[in-house]
């Protein structure tokens, strides 16, 4: 294979991996929005469908944004190296966005009924999902307006505390919130739809219209931007990248009819599919720059060994991580699933039950109090008897292994002192 | 503040904080799968209760852990950009690895926490074994990224330029096996003294039911099966560092001049200026015997290696015994836990200073792990990819560093205090302990599914 199409397939790689992002983190950082504007009657309620529907996901969505960070130094070390100079300022900001973001959400969700944590917790939550969208949006639109310049040694020459605050890249950061706000809200139509709870469906479909008709404006003007401030860019989605762009747009005008007409787990797809071809549309007309106008994608591919052992990597890390992916969306987001005879709730309850049951009838006295003659479970006493077991043959092997040595210290020392 | 001693900061105390989240990341699914498997097996209520409790708080620890390590990978790129340039394709694919175990952990964590009343009892401790493996993989993989850093190969450098990469024998390195194995042992050991910790501390207060009993018992267990097996595996570590950083083990036993019959000392205040140890126990031949199996073998001292390139060994000697001196102390204690628990007729030892040394064991197994990476990356240094690249020259050019370290060790500040606020505060919940009707029932319960008689006063027999 040409080392040049490797690089080329790893770069699609990278980029299916910020597909991916888009639209799986992207949602839960739009949930994050939505908890921050929630408001009027049904304001708690809307927080708990929230909570619930990006609890169990929002960790592994993450992921996503790992792969693309260490894919990124494995296959295209220059472009890591470029963008992290470069944009040194923006990303420490996304990711102090991304830590509190995690780190608030995990308090959050487990104290929620203590008001002080709502307060502190929730709104860092909240506000850190509103500025990582917001950063990483800046972030994207300044490599692709060719701000990264490098000189010929490769070094960085641009301007770390100017390059990214452009209305171009402030455009692109409010345009990446939208489009966070809008996937959440759409996701949330079906979450809404799966618990039949008609207010908060009326509630999230009317947000994600909302917040559709938000995107496709910020949209125009970025792209109309675009054409003063990323004129390769701009160049490159009027000509190459078009049919992907329109495609994008189509998707979202779909999302917007599926959704007035009530389906939701189509318009799920939809607006999935919609960020998704945008981000496509944007790789395409920058190809085959990854930093414009700096690192092309050959100039910055690692070796093709190197790009090969990744691509194989990336292989076995779909195999293994696809299937999982889908049962946990299928165990979580599907509607209709069966739900066993028992299930483990059920089962420790019954257990509970059982117990409780027994001691009644012996007729049990008050409380319980200490007592040295306790005798454990026969499970605690053989692994207990195999660990130290374990132990004592690990003293002996050590023993024999230093015997040798042992003997010929002491066989030594007699030697001195008969000497 | 001078850039790099802000970077070298900034990283530090991300990787102080991270190490302690990861750790137990790795080592509380082996406990909860062991819990959650007893209570299935033994159909004992009081197991769940445990498994119930523990992956609460495993929920809030993983999530800490996931987000320091993603400010690690990010600090890799926005505090070493250039190192990463040059290193990037070589070490990335354990990291690219790791991502994957991590996104199975995540995964099946979420699975794990929220399907209680979704699957079935089984299915649902199933769920916890891609845990336990993710855990340990992520753990084996990442060190190897850093034992490349220590043991640099797979790579030539022909005019400058880096040609003739192959990342899986960079991946392989020398020293990779032995670090990747030392801090996988050494997660699970801190973990289960952390579980016995906290069992044992609830044992001083008085609370003596099953609950805690059977807490203890199960992180005793695990903790002295790996506690002895950490100080073989440390030892084997040492004589790997021994023959491919020798700079590094003059600095981690204070040895400054190449001596043959070197002798080990323990402790001590090693003096660059004068090279000597002060106050420290020296004992003849040893460290010969113990680095190279041959008390005659020559030990490469400091001054055998120019000055700019000798690690600090005067925070690193202290630092290393005191990790060793902590990994003796607890295997010991497992030991002496056990001799106890025999001696009185099968039953948990109630004396104070068992329990007490129980208690300290936790947070002591977790110092050690600061410790001992305290000391291979400070006895890498000047180095960051030892023989190749200095620290210095792999650092961020761009300004911010010294406004960018604070903001992060304040964040660890506030994240370290919130997390053990919120732990204390989930560990005070009264709820999933298990009532005393339950546990003299489950008594009566095993007793009659046995077929022995069942006791008169079962209170008693708890």
């Amino acid at each position: 294979m040409n080392p040049g199409t490797l690089a080329y397939f790893m770069a699609f790689a990278l980029w299916l991996s910020v597909m991916a992002f888009a639209v799986l983190g992207g949602a839960d950082f739009g949930a994050g929005v939505w908890d921050l504007l929630a408001g009027g009657e049904a304001g708690e309620r809307q927080r708990d469908a929230l909570i619930r529907a990006i609890g169990p996901v929002w960790e592994a969505n993450e992921i996503w944004l790992i792969f693309l960070i260490t894919g990124t130094w494995t296959a295209f070390s220059p472009v890591f190296y470029a963008v992290m100079t470069a944009l040194f300022i923006p990303l420490t900001l996304a990711l102090l966005g991304v830590v509190m973001r995690g780190a608030a959400f995990a308090y959050y969700t487990h104290f929620r009924a203590a008001v002080t944590v709502n307060a502190l917790w929730g709104r860092t939550f909240s506000v850190a999902s509103l500025a990582t969208p917001f950063l990483l949006g800046a972030v994207a639109a300044t490599v692709a307006s060719g701000r990264v310049t490098l000189d010929a040694a490769g070094a960085v020459t641009a301007n770390v505390i100017t390059s990214w605050k452009t209305p171009f890249a402030l455009s692109c950061g409010c345009l990446a919130v939208a489009a966070c706000a809008c996937l959440a809200a759409t996701y949330m139509t079906v979450e809404a739809s799966n618990q039949n709870a008609t207010d908060l469906l009326r509630i999230f479909r009317r947000r994600a219209l909302i917040s559709g008709v938000v995107t496709a404006v910020l949209g125009i003007v970025s792209g109309w931007l675009a054409s003063f401030f990323a004129p390769y860019l701009f160049s490159g989605l009027t000509s190459r990248a078009l049919p992907l762009a329109l495609a994008g747009v189509t998707a979202g005008i779909l999302t917007a009819l599926a959704l007035l007409l009530g389906f939701y787990r189509i318009a799920r797809m939809l607006i999935g599919a919609a960020v998704a071809l945008v981000l496509g549309a944007w790789a395409v007309a920058q190809l085959p720059y990854l930093i414009v106008p700096s690192l092309t994608i050959a100039q910055a591919a690692s070796p093709p060994g190197v790009q090969a052992v990744v691509l194989i990597a990336t292989l076995v890390s779909m195999i293994l991580v696809l299937p999982s992916t889908y049962y946990m969306l299928y165990l979580f987001k599907s509607r209709d699933r069966r739900r066993p005879r028992l299930t483990a709730d059920q089962y420790i309850q019954s257990l509970e039950e059982r117990a409780e049951a027994a001691s009644e009838d012996v007729g049990m006295p008050g409380a319980v109090s200490a007592d040295a003659n306790a005798t454990p479970p026969f499970a605690i006493r053989s692994i207990a008897a195999v660990a130290v077991a374990m132990g004592v043959a690990v003293v002996i092997g050590a023993v024999i292994d230093r015997w040798r040595h042992l003997r010929a210290r002491f066989r030594l020392t007699c030697h001195r002192l008969r000497n | 503040m001078p850039p790099l001693i802000a970077a070298r900061g900034q990283m530090a105390v991300s990787l102080a904080f991270h190490i302690v989240w990861a750790s137990l990341g790795v080592g509380l699914p082996l406990m909860m799968l062991l819990a959650e498997g007893l209570g299935l097996w033994r159909r004992n209520p009081v197991w769940y209760s445990l498994a119930k409790r523990w992956s609460k708080a495993f929920g809030i620890m993983y999530a800490i852990g996931a987000v320091s390590g993603v400010i690690l990978s990010f600090e890799l790129g926005l505090l070493w950009p250039r190192f990463m340039k040059f290193a990037g394709p070589i070490f990335g694919l354990p990291f690219y690895i790791e991502a994957t175990a991590f996104f199975i952990e995540a995964i099946f964590l979420g699975i794990y926490l929220y399907s209680w009343e979704k699957l079935s009892p089984f299915v649902h401790w199933l769920t916890i074994i891609p845990l336990v493996i993710g855990g340990m993989a992520s753990s084996l993989f990442v060190v190897t990224a850093n034992a490349w850093m220590n043991t640099p190969t797979g790579f030539r450098i022909v005019d400058g330029k880096v040609v003739d990469i192959d990342p899986i024998q960079a991946m392989l390195s020398p020293s990779a096996p032995m670090e990747a194995i030392h801090m996988t042992v050494a997660a699970y050991e801190a973990t289960a003294f952390a579980v016995a910790a906290v069992y044992a501390f609830a044992f001083l207060r008085g609370r003596r039911d099953s609950y805690v009993r059977q807490g203890l018992l199960l992180g005793a267990i695990v903790a002295t099966i790996t506690a002895p097996l950490q100080v073989w595996v440390g030892d084997v570590t040492s004589k790997m560092v021994a023959q491919t950083q020798p700079a590094k083990l003059a600095a981690m036993e204070g040895l400054f001049q190449t001596t043959r019959y070197a002798p080990l000392t323990i402790f001590g205040w090693p003096d660059p200026t004068t090279g000597r140890v002060y106050f420290g126990l020296q004992i003849n031949d040893l460290l010969s015997l113990l680095a190279y199996d041959n008390i005659s073998h020559p030990v490469k001292g400091l001054n055998a290696f120019p000055v700019s390139l000798r690690p600090d060994t005067q925070i690193i000697h202290p630092l290393y015994d005191t990790m060793v001196a902590i990994g003796f102390a607890v295997a010991f204690l497992t030991f002496w836990f056990w001799f106890q628990y025999f001696r009185h007729h099968h039953t948990v030892p109630k004396g104070r200073w068992t329990l007490l040394g129980l208690v300290a064991a936790g947070p002591l197994a977790f110092l050690a792990i600061e410790f001992g990476w305290a000391v291979t990356e400070l006895g890498r240094q000047p180095y960051i990819v030892y023989g190749y690249m200095l620290v210095k020259d792999g650092v961020q050019t761009a300004p911010g560093l010294d406004v960018s370290f604070p903001i992060f060790a304040i964040l660890y500040v506030i994240l370290g205090i919130a997390s053990v606020v919120f732990l204390i505060r989930l560990a005070r919940e009264k709820q999933d302990a298990p009532t005393p009707r339950v546990e003299i029932g489950q008594i009566i319960v095993r007793a009659e599914e046995r077929g022995e008689a069942v006791p008169e006063h079962p209170e008693h027999a708890l």
